[in-house]
């Protein structure tokens, strides 16, 4: 029997009561810490994804969505750029790195990107088996990609038109499996690579073959490179490296006035996005923290109430030899109690429900999201859910301390 | 076992309460009658240093209550005096051995369930030590009430009112073991009632009169 025992006997007094104050908690903690997961990971992702390119450089469009399909491969990209271009600008003395895309085709839903060997350079790439791609229609899978299509070195496959599964396959044009890359944890993982004359020639044939036959599908294949299929001598961007900061005044300008050209940086258009999406979560953070807040007050309503009921138990303990500070913390462990169990299970059914969407989002094979981590905000969210409790079992712990005990009992 | 001096107390500008002297020697019974309101309750409470009397000097086994500080004042309750009320009022979200294992607790006695459960077992109520208080039978209630108080082995038992919500089988049988448990802790009992039919059972008694 300690104090502990009698605050949690008392709480098993009013167990329906009890539970309602542990579910409203969970529930707000639980919405706090998905949003954590969620946000934290995403951002993660996106600076991961971006870290090393420090302009993209495409057709016009929108800037944002010319980020999204070339460095995070999550949209379709705005169209393509002459060759020419691309070579001035990684000529451009600001430019000390200059990686080419080639996007268009995928497999499996795995995007099949046309690039040279800076571009596993760029997020420390390895191969995990095999080697680099040296000839055209050789290509090397990302871990994910491998592990999802069960492809093997020395396997052959072939393209699919679009971005999405389900697009027409380039039959004509097989690739051969020759490395596989070793998990990165960036975007890497889920592409397909080869040399960008592989997908010239996919599309050149292609294009010559079955001309006519993508007309008609021109709606379908609404996916694909804003309707234009990459013809060779053409590149649907460039990712570039500035040789000095004072690139970043100059160049965007330079290449924005060409009239074909954009020019976008992935660190202002991520922050733009997450300041898009940002709104989002503020609000519904802003409905948890409100459902905190209630819970608090639930919490406090419940003892305030039971300490009402329990008058004469409190001046018995007191008569019993409880001095008024054992009252005092036997109210607020009765209070710390409710709230570490609403925080256990805030906990729990945030990281279940960040895992149960992390595996819908992966499905999708466009965003990895885990539930099994922990990250530092989550520490003081339990700090903050705790100082909630102690709060809402300060006011009913005082009048504990302070029952007049001959009072109590005199009354009959 | 305890002396009380120059006694007054009261609420607001009315006193309840005047004793100019009363000491009681270690083992001794005492009943102290009185009509509503003659103070018998306050008389315990201030007995039991639940109150402080307005003025006098209250001293429990060579201890001075006046002068002793709350925290050390709560510790010396819970180890030498036992208190049976008259509603009983066992902490109804702890079974009956929970009950007495929380008082022993409170007293900052190492809660020992063998002790308590033989104590149990001696008042006839091993068969509701796991219960809860609700499920108790008047006789069980009043007997698990005793059971508290005495479960510290206390110098001192002060009982109010034990006996006035019982028929007379169960009040004659709760002052027969208030008095046996008092004899096997060699404690000073002390009874406030206003229960005419209990009067006769004590050798001393202290009559108290309307203070004003």
């Amino acid at each position: 029997m300690t104090l502990i025992g009698l605050s949690a006997a008392y709480i098993r007094a009013r167990a329906l009561n009890a539970a309602l104050n542990v579910l409203l908690l969970g529930l707000g903690v639980g919405t706090i810490v998905v949003l954590l997961l969620f946000s934290h990971q995403l951002e993660e992702r996106l600076e991961r994804d971006a870290r090393g390119v420090d302009l993209v450089v495409g057709a016009k469009g929108s800037p944002l969505q010319l980020i999204l399909s070339s460095v995070y491969h999550l949209d379709v990209p705005t169209g393509n750029i002459p060759l020419a271009d691309a070579h001035t600008i990684a000529a451009n003395p600001m430019v000390k790195a200059a990686v080419p895309l080639a996007l268009g085709d995928s497999y499996l839903g795995f995007r099949i990107v046309g690039t040279d060997h800076a571009y596993v350079a760029l997020y420390d790439g390895k191969t995990g088996a095999g080697r680099l791609w040296d000839k055209p229609f050789e290509a090397v899978l990302g871990a994910e990609a491998a592990a999802r299509s069960h492809l093997r070195l020395g396997d052959k496959f072939v393209g699919s038109h679009g971005l999405v599964e389900g697009g027409e396959k380039h039959e004509h044009s097989p690739y051969t499996v020759v490395g596989i890359l070793a998990a990165s944890g960036s975007v890497l993982d889920r592409l397909v690579l080869t040399s960008v004359e592989s997908v010239w020639e996919v599309h050149g044939q292609g294009h010559h073959d079955e001309d006519g036959h993508h007309d008609e599908d021109g709606d379908k294949g609404g996916d694909h490179a804003a309707d234009e299929h990459l013809q060779p001598q053409e590149v649907t961007a460039l990712l570039v490296q500035y040789r000095s900061p004072m690139a970043a005044a100059i160049l965007p300008r330079q290449i924005n006035a060409q009239s074909a050209l954009q020019a976008a940086s992935p660190a202002f258009e991520s922050a733009r996005l997450l300041s898009l999406v940002g709104v989002g979560i503020d609000t519904v953070q802003a409905f948890a923290v409100v459902l905190m807040l209630c819970a608090g007050l639930s919490v406090f309503i419940a003892l305030y109430n039971a300490l009402r009921e329990r008058r004469y138990d409190l001046a018995v303990m007191r008569s019993l030899g409880a001095s008024r500070s054992k009252l005092l913390a036997a109210v607020l462990i009765e209070g710390l109690i409710l709230t570490s169990l609403g925080v256990v299970l805030g906990l729990l059914l945030g990281h279940l429900l960040a895992h149960g969407l992390g595996l819908w989002l992966e499905a999708s094979q466009r965003v990895h999201i885990t539930g099994w981590t922990l990250i530092r905000d989550e520490a003081a969210l339990v700090v903050a859910a705790l100082c909630i409790g102690l709060l809402s079992a300060a006011l009913p712990a005082v009048l504990a301390y302070r029952t007049d005990i001959a009072g109590v009992l005199a009354k009959r | 076992m305890f002396a009380l001096e120059n006694i007054c107390h009261g609420y607001g500008s009315i006193d309840v309460l005047r004793l100019a002297q009363w000491s009681v020697g270690p083992g001794e019974r005492w009943l102290i009658l009185g009509p509503s309101g003659s103070g018998k309750s306050t008389l315990l409470h201030i007995l039991a240093g639940i109150i402080r009397p307005r003025t006098g000097s209250v001293s429990v086994g060579g201890e001075n209550l006046s002068t002793m500080k709350p925290a050390r004042l709560d510790r010396f309750r819970g180890r030498n005096i036992g208190i049976v009320f008259q509603r009983m009022h066992l902490i109804p979200s702890l079974t009956v051995l929970r009950n007495l294992l929380l008082a022993q607790y409170l007293a900052g006695v190492k809660p020992d369930p063998l002790k308590a459960s033989s104590l149990l077992d001696e008042l006839g109520l091993a068969d509701v030590a796991n219960r809860l208080p609700d499920a108790l039978s008047v006789g069980e209630t009043q007997r698990a009430a005793v059971a508290r108080a005495v479960v510290n082995k206390p110098r001192l038992i002060l009982a109010d009112e034990p006996t006035s919500n019982l028929d007379d089988a169960n009040a004659t049988a709760a002052l027969d073991l208030l008095r046996a448990q008092a004899g096997s802790c060699n404690a000073t009992l002390v009874v406030a009632t206003h229960d005419r039919r209990i009067r006769d059972c004590f050798e001393h008694q202290l009559e108290l009169g309307m203070a004003t």
